[in-house]
């Protein structure tokens, strides 16, 4: 767990914890298998969005005049909900001066995590059964690429997680790219949706 | 987490270190000291180990693992929690995929009947648009033909393609109700569904079809003369500011044409179509438009 950059506590040690169980080299190793899952899932994803049949209709959530109002307020819960997760990490990892990681901090990140991720399947699922991987514009393009790269990182971030031979890079950087590549999806959807039709519900 | 009563209270100077030992906030040289002042001082042993197991009961996952509050490095492993492989982010990775598997089969149950294939230009069944509004009526009813037509309560606009035995209808009431059917001709009985129940049943009768249309909840009944180009079905297909659209149009016999758009966030009245031309715009883009013939194959 100890990220490679300094922090306020643990500067003046003399080094950051060696990778936990083996050696640094086994555990890169097994980072790269697990980015390797990752990137299958996300490449199926992609192949999945291309050859399906563009459905065009699914399932309406009540309430929403229309399924692009419910996905963009669906994404942008989880947007809020993965700046939680920053912050959290943040704070986790004692990157906020002066700020000690409280007991419960653990828990609000994993929590946060779990309903952020939550959040976005049901628009992933629109996304991809009802419109596909579309290239037609570079908007939607950068959104196809980012919401098959988003699912592939998640996978490799949980797998990372559940693994105790990880390097102390691995969780910082790929729960960086989680972040990122969900910031991105929210930009090119409902930051897309709420500028062009206003914001409805 | 110091305070509880009855648990063994640490030294005043080392009670800020016992917590920041179990949340990993403790710097090493501190947690060194304190391991050696803990080896002679029961107390903070204690204190050390009730909070230890405080913050395992309070925290899903044991402390000394990637989850959660970051372990200290000289103290996750070695004492204190049971060391177990995490499931916890394995189990999220389960809801995920099984929230998204759930959604993808409620979707799947309520699949679209596929919609017809639309063959480009004027195919082999239909004759080469004549700019005639007048039916003509054939008196033999040809296999493969097209039937247009409405409502009896000119609720909705049907046409019918058939072609080689199957036959695809579109149902449009020009503002928010549409469906595409497909189905089979059965001798002169026709039969088609579509998606959310819309059914359309029909009977070939000299020239013309007569039958019962159900979509949305209503039914109404129908008739269908024969059509020829320009009259019939037509599909568009547009991409607007990167969002696809599409269109369904009927072309009654009459010249009356009645169209409605879809996209991913609902439906709306179709922009004009030229018939003739097949040629229609949406905000100044060109539509990808066809006639609709009957399913190929």
């Amino acid at each position: 767990m100890t990220s490679s950059a300094p922090d306020p506590y643990t500067a003046a040690a003399p080094a950051p914890r060696p990778a936990r169980h083996r050696g640094h080299r086994s555990g890169t190793a097994a980072v790269l298998v697990l980015v390797a899952i990752g990137a299958l899932v996300a490449v199926a994803l992609g192949v999945y969005g291309r050859l399906h049949e563009p459905g065009f209709f699914s399932v309406n959530v009540a309430g929403f005049s229309s399924p692009g109002a419910v996905k963009s307020w669906l994404a942008t819960t989880a947007f809020l909900l993965a700046l939680v997760q920053l912050g959290s990490a943040l704070v986790m990892w004692g990157k906020v001066p002066r700020v000690v990681a409280p007991s419960w901090i653990g828990g609000l990140h994993r929590w946060s995590g779990r309903l952020a991720v939550l959040a976005t399947v049901p628009v992933a699922v629109h996304c991809l059964y009802a419109l596909g991987f579309d290239a037609s514009s570079p908007r939607t393009l950068v959104h196809s690429l980012f919401g098959c790269f988003f699912y592939g990182v998640f996978v490799t971030k949980m797998l990372v997680l559940s693994r105790k031979d990880m390097p102390g890079w691995a969780l910082p950087v790929i729960g960086g790219l989680t972040f990122s590549a969900l910031t991105a999806l929210w930009l090119t959807s409902a930051v897309w949706f709420f500028t062009t039709t206003g914001l409805t519900f | 987490m110091n305070e509880g009563g009855g648990r063994p209270m640490a030294c005043r100077l080392w009670q800020d270190t016992v917590v920041d030992l179990v949340v990993g906030a403790a710097p090493p040289a501190r947690a060194r000291a304190f391991r050696r002042h803990r080896a002679r001082c029961s107390a903070c042993r204690g204190e050390y180990a009730s909070a230890r197991s405080l913050a395992t009961a309070l925290h899903a996952t044991p402390v000394g693992n990637g989850g959660g509050v970051a372990p200290n490095p000289e103290e996750g492993r070695s004492e204190g929690m049971p060391v177990k492989r995490q499931r916890g982010p394995l189990l999220t990775l389960l809801a995920v995929a099984s929230l998204a598997i759930i959604l993808l089969s409620i979707n799947l149950a309520r699949e679209p009947a596929p919609v017809a294939e639309p063959v480009a230009a004027p195919a082999a069944a239909v004759p080469a648009p004549t700019p005639a509004e007048v039916p003509p009526p054939t008196p033999e009813p040809a296999p493969d033909a097209a039937y247009a037509g409405r409502t009896a309560g000119n609720e909705a606009t049907i046409a019918i393609a058939v072609k080689d035995g199957r036959a695809v209808a579109y149902l449009c009431d020009g503002k928010k109700v549409e469906a595409w059917l497909e189905g089979t001709v059965d001798g002169s009985v026709l039969s088609m569904r579509g998606p959310d129940g819309a059914t359309v049943t029909g009977e070939l009768q000299e020239g013309a079809v007569f039958g019962e249309a159900a979509a949305k909840g209503k039914k109404w009944p129908y008739s269908a003369a024969l059509a020829t180009p320009p009259a019939g079905t037509y599909r568009g297909s547009v991409s607007v500011d990167g969002v696809l659209k599409r269109i369904g149009w009927n072309v009654l016999p009459d010249g009356t044409v009645t169209g409605i758009i879809s996209d991913a966030n609902g439906v709306g009245p179709a922009p004009p179509l030229n018939p003739d031309a097949r040629t229609a715009t949406l905000d100044g883009v060109p539509v990808d438009v066809q006639l609709v013939t009957g399913r190929a194959g």
